[in-house]
């Protein structure tokens, strides 16, 4: 009995959470296209809807019902396997985000966390493992194409999210030592009390952010990392020969990849839920048992600044070539995440020590 | 639950590895090995070694694979039949590990050996597996790593550092001898 | 008779035939022998006092009843001297064969390749002579001759290389053609791939970029050899918008090809329109009215400015940066409503006419051009910003692409590609025309020949053009728009419903078009890509005998190969972008 209720609530997360992604999917098509569109003076998606607010459903419609083609010369079981491999670990990583306080609910004697589906204590490692597995879906569909634009797509793709993922992985090292923890929820409350509280000032990882916040970009294939499908180059990169569903699905694990990066960027150095005050205003209110309405409010406007600050780069900076973004990488980010770690390490040291 | 879990995964490491060196094309035998990662790293979970388990996903599936791919698709290998021709080889192989496998499996039950068994190995090391569930089992890891087990774990860097001087120096000679005439 | 042509006639005493100045512009012309060609040739280029260090342009005209048919003319430049030359040689029809300049002037690949494709002279020794603008499988003859019928031989649709409409699909694409005639596309000619060396090593990648593709700027087709991502070779293949213009005007008066030319470089159609006036002006010995050419000046800096916006927002996409994208098609739009106002079109505008111009201008429209030029350094000083501080964009034009100077001359590059490596050449300077030497203005000159000066060159040359306007509607004289020569010229379209003699006259011009006198003349204007020439051989009719188009996005796609190699792949749509190709006026 208890199982299933434990079960039961877990689904319920589950599916909570998926609907929250999902529709922020969608309607993250629709935001970056009006914020370009009003970054470049223009005015965007506006036939579907009031201010073309039914846009997202108006896409979405198209590509379910668009014919669903295999090239001829294509690998069809690799073909169709690919955005299944790009989309569930995109959606699979935010098992772990917290998105509201540690609080924890009693429901028919069972105990349950209600704002995080999973608290388990590798949260951080378990998010970076299956963002690996992503670049599969990108190179499988890549050489299962049968096109050399895809091949050479999947490629740089390769290349590149081997590159970028070392350095995320190294920028974060530095708050991992600071929270001692690996779990998401730990991390996040450690850095209660105030934005000066927060690893990314408190910690002074400023250093890992920035690195972190470069390579997000560049994992998730946005520009000025977009060398993977780069439009001028390389037609679509890897996804040139995709339509239909199978686009879709490419589309959805892009944007649901933006939204896990910046949930992570808000929880690892913002503080997640945390408010940027020592206390909740909601506190100041008079209703302290709304807390989490404002801390889960916290969040979302987080990640919606990391969300925004995609689309702001993306108007802004110009494609960066395959070899300068090498060199980046390896040259520039590495080493600073390395200097980082090794910096943090040694002031933790001599600060903990009794 | 838990020996249902074992055998699954068991039984899908040991099909998929057959299948890495049977598939004809590359490709496959790449996603067959990327599935055996993934059931080695189930293992590890139900053993409690989740931190184990993510890192071999990071970097067997997430990195060296991935370089694999690469390689795989750079070079374009066409099918390679070589195997079908070693199939004398493989049988004599075969059966001598199916031979070693009897005899392990017979002296198990007749020596009633720790070494065979997960509920046998739980049950020889419970403390110790009780007090790494408690104190976090990627803290347990380092703790190990760099106490008892320093001395292994330097070899190894160093092993690893040997090996990276030497393919950056492979590379650049390389490069060096492509730009003589 | 003029010093270089006496000091020619001394050096090649047998092999130069004759020498005389042409017309009453005083075109120097020398008639030489068709072996001799490449001797005289470098003379040309290497001696002091000659230095014909560009090829403008190869010329081939078909006179199918002289006893040699066919005369083949480059026409040189000298851009220390700042003179021009005619070098003629003819050719009989047995043997239509002459030796290559390749080797001369490089620039000289395309354009040989041309002559051999429209007329089908061969060019000895020439590295690479294929079909260019044709199919290379096309075997109905060569377009340009004479005996070449202008509607085409046969219906079109009878080709046999062209998929039929009404016959069902071909389900795949690999048996339709036999195996043993399935030739992949030939990168190197088959002199080439004698010897034991392998044409290609195992490791490269053939790569097919266009003819549809994102960032090709329309149909061109480039076949990039790669090894990894660098590109080995690259060979662009043209062709596929080509509209055979030159052989469509032969059978046109000369009025009716004024909105042929708007479809060459169509991003700024008047220049077109401009230089093709200009050079029919110049056949009939024509002066425009002051105002005409004021307003002339002012519509072509401002189509000038269109095409460089344009040219500015591409090449930023194709580098990633799509913001600027939108905001100079923001300026391209005001400027559109202008010409809206003016002469009714956006795009093709057709609003030059042979003696002066369309319409005049209007004081509303006047107030919206200063207005115009109110913000429009602004605007330019915003892209700037945008890109020049942006280190990524540097990174990517800064040392990409890069062309020496010798070599852009060598190579017959003009415009902005030839500036920005550092030559002041501008036909509007060196040749001045309009009101171009009645306004203060400056030549712009990169300094390494980069893809990023090339950039610079260009956001100056909008600043310079915006100048030449303010000063242009300042100075504007008044008085009539087009020239008063009843031959030429219609009467105003008032008169042709009320009065007899207009209406006669009206329906004569434009149906029998105006008679030119006998002879021949090449006229460059300053386009937006580069020197934009028509050269126009005159039988005395209404109609060219032959019209041939100087194109300078085709010659400058002739220096792809040069410029591409060694860089990524990312860098080729870098270079698609810094010539600011445009496909119709390529293929032509």
């Amino acid at each position: 009995m208890e199982l299933m209720i434990f079960a039961g609530a877990a689904l319920v997360k589950i599916a909570m959470v998926m609907i929250v992604v999902l529709l922020t999917v969608a309607f993250l098509t629709l935001a970056e296209r009006k914020v370009l569109s009003w970054m470049q003076d223009r005015m965007g998606p506006m036939e579907v809807g009031p201010y073309g607010i039914l846009q997202p459903i108006a896409d979405g419609l198209k590509l379910f019902f668009k014919e669903d083609i295999i090239p001829s010369g294509a690998n069809w079981l690799l073909f169709s396997l690919a955005p299944i491999l790009s989309v569930v670990p995109a959606l699979i990583g935010f098992a772990v985000i917290p998105y509201g306080p540690n609080q924890e609910m009693e429901i028919f004697g069972v105990t349950i966390k209600p704002f995080v589906i999973t608290d388990i204590n590798i949260g951080i490692l378990y998010i970076l493992a299956f963002a690996s597995i992503g670049a599969y879906g990108i190179i499988l569909g890549g050489w299962a194409s049968n096109n050399k634009y895809s091949l050479l797509g999947g490629l740089r793709a390769a290349a590149q999210v081997i590159s970028y993922e070392l350095n995320i992985g190294l920028a974060i090292i530095g708050v991992i030592i600071l929270s001692g923890s690996l779990s998401m929820v730990k991390i996040a409350e450690g850095q209660a009390g105030g934005f000066w509280h927060w690893y990314l000032f408190g910690g002074l990882q400023i250093v890992g952010f920035v690195v972190y916040v470069i390579s997000a970009v560049a994992e998730t294939n946005r520009l000025p990392f977009d060398l993977a499908e780069a439009e001028s180059e390389l037609v679509a990169g890897w996804m040139t020969e995709y339509s239909g569903m199978r686009f879709a699905f490419f589309f959805m694990a892009e944007y649901a990849n933006m939204i896990l990066v910046s949930c992570i960027a808000a929880v690892l150095f913002l503080g997640g839920y945390q408010s940027p005050f020592p206390h909740y205003i909601i506190e100041y209110l008079g209703f302290p048992g709304m807390k989490w309405v404002e801390a889960v409010v916290w969040f979302t406007v987080k990640v919606y600044f990391f969300l925004f600050l995609f689309f702001w780069i993306r108007a802004t900076l110009p494609r960066l070539r395959y070899d300068q973004l090498m060199r980046f990488g390896w040259k520039v980010l590495l080493p600073l995440a390395l200097a980082n770690v090794l910096i943090t390490s040694i002031v933790v040291y001599f600060v903990r020590q009794p | 639950m838990e020996t249902v879990a074992f055998f699954y995964f068991a039984a899908v490491i040991v099909l998929t590895a057959v299948l890495v060196v049977a598939f004809r094309n590359p490709i496959y035998s790449v996603i067959a090995l990327l599935v055996m990662f993934f059931h080695v790293a189930g293992l590890f979970v139900t053993l409690h070694a989740e931190f184990l388990a993510a890192v071999q996903i990071v970097v067997y599936a997430g990195a060296i694979l991935v370089l694999y791919l690469f390689v795989v698709m750079l070079l374009n290998l066409k099918q390679d039949d070589s195997y079908q021709r070693q199939v004398g080889w493989g049988i004599g192989l075969g059966i001598v590990g199916l031979a070693e496998m009897i005899y392990l499996v017979l002296s198990a039950q007749v020596g009633n050996s720790p070494a065979i068994g997960t509920a046998a190995l739980q049950a020889s090391a419970s403390p110790k597996v009780a007090a790494i569930v408690t104190r976090g089992n990627t803290e347990a890891i380092g703790y190990m790593l760099y106490t008892k087990y320093l001395f292994p774990f330097e070899v190894a860097s160093l092993i690893l550092l040997v090996a990276m001087i030497g393919a950056i120096l492979l590379a650049k000679k390389g490069v060096l001898g492509m730009k003589e005439p | 008779m003029h010093t270089l042509l006496a000091k020619l006639k001394d050096r090649f005493p047998d092999a130069v035939l004759a020498v005389r100045e042409e017309g009453p512009y005083k075109d120097l012309v020398a008639q030489v022998k068709a072996p001799a060609v490449p001797d005289i040739a470098r003379f040309l280029r290497d001696d002091g006092e000659m230095s014909f260090d560009m090829l403008s342009d190869i010329c081939s005209v078909d006179y199918p009843e002289d006893e040699d048919r066919f005369e083949v003319i480059y026409l040189l430049k000298s851009l220390p001297h700042n003179h021009r030359l005619r070098m003629k040689a003819r050719l009989p029809e047995d043997a239509p064969v002459i030796p290559t300049v390749t080797p001369i002037w490089r620039g000289a690949n395309f354009l040989e390749r041309e002559v051999y494709d429209m007329m089908g002279i061969r060019f000895e020794g020439h590295p690479d002579l294929r079909r260019i603008l044709m199919p290379e499988d096309y075997e109905e003859g060569f377009p340009l001759r004479k005996d070449f019928p202008v509607e085409g031989k046969g219906w079109r649709t009878t080709f046999p290389f062209l998929p039929k409409l009404d016959e069902p699909a071909v389900a795949s694409s690999a048996e339709e053609v036999p195996a043993e005639q399935q030739r992949p596309f030939l990168i190197e000619s088959e002199t080439e791939s004698n010897g034991d060396k392998p044409v290609r090593r195992q490791e490269e990648l053939l790569l097919n970029m266009g003819p549809q593709h994102p960032a090709t700027h329309g149909v061109l087709r480039v076949v990039l050899e790669l090894e990894g991502e660098r590109i080995v070779k690259a060979t662009p293949d043209l062709g596929y918008l080509h509209r055979g213009v030159e052989k469509l005007s032969e059978a046109l008066t000369y009025q009716q090809i004024i909105p042929h030319t708007d479809r060459l470089d169509y991003v700024c159609s008047m220049l077109n329109n401009y230089a093709f006036v200009r050079a029919v002006e110049k056949l009939l010995e024509l002066t425009i009215p002051p105002r005409a050419e004021y307003i002339r000046t002012t519509v072509a800096e401002m189509q000038r400015i269109i095409g460089h916006l344009f040219w500015l927002g591409t090449q930023a996409l194709d580098i990633g940066a799509m913001t600027v994208f939108f905001w100079t098609f923001r300026e391209r739009e005001v400027l559109l409503d202008m010409f809206e106002k003016l002469c009714g079109a956006r795009l093709t505008l057709n609003y030059y006419r042979v003696g002066g111009v369309d319409s005049d201008f209007t004081p509303d429209l006047v107030q919206k051009m200063q207005a115009f030029l109110d913000t429009f350094p602004a605007h330019i000083a915003e892209y700037d910003e945008l890109l020049r501080t942006n280190r990524i964009w540097l990174s990517r034009t800064k040392n990409v692409a890069v062309l020496s100077a010798p070599d852009a001359i060598n190579f017959g590059a003009t415009g902005p590609v030839l500036r920005g490596s550092g030559v002041a050449y501008d036909v509007r300077k060196a040749e001045p025309y309009g009101a171009y030497d009645k306004v203060e203005w400056e030549v712009p000159v990169g300094k390494n020949g980069d893809t990023y000066d090339r950039y610079w060159v260009r956001m100056e040359e909008m600043k310079q053009s915006s100048r030449i306007i303010r000063q242009c509607l300042q100075q504007l004289p008044e008085g009539p728009i087009i020239a008063d020569a009843p031959q030429i010229v219609p009467p105003p379209k008032a008169n042709v419903m009320r009065d007899m003699q207009s209406h006669i006259h009206h329906f004569i011009i434009f149906t029998l078009g105006f008679k030119t006198p006998k002879g021949e003349t090449y006229c460059a204007s300053e386009g937006a890509k580069g020197e934009l020439g028509f050269f126009i051989v005159s039988d005395g009719g209404a109609r060219p005998y032959r019209m041939k188009i100087r194109a300078p996005s085709f010659v400058h796609l002739g220096v792809f190969d040069h410029m591409a190699r060694g860089y990524l792949i990312a860098d080729v749509v870098t270079i698609f972008g810094t010539y600011d190709v445009v496909m119709g006026e390529v293929d032509r």
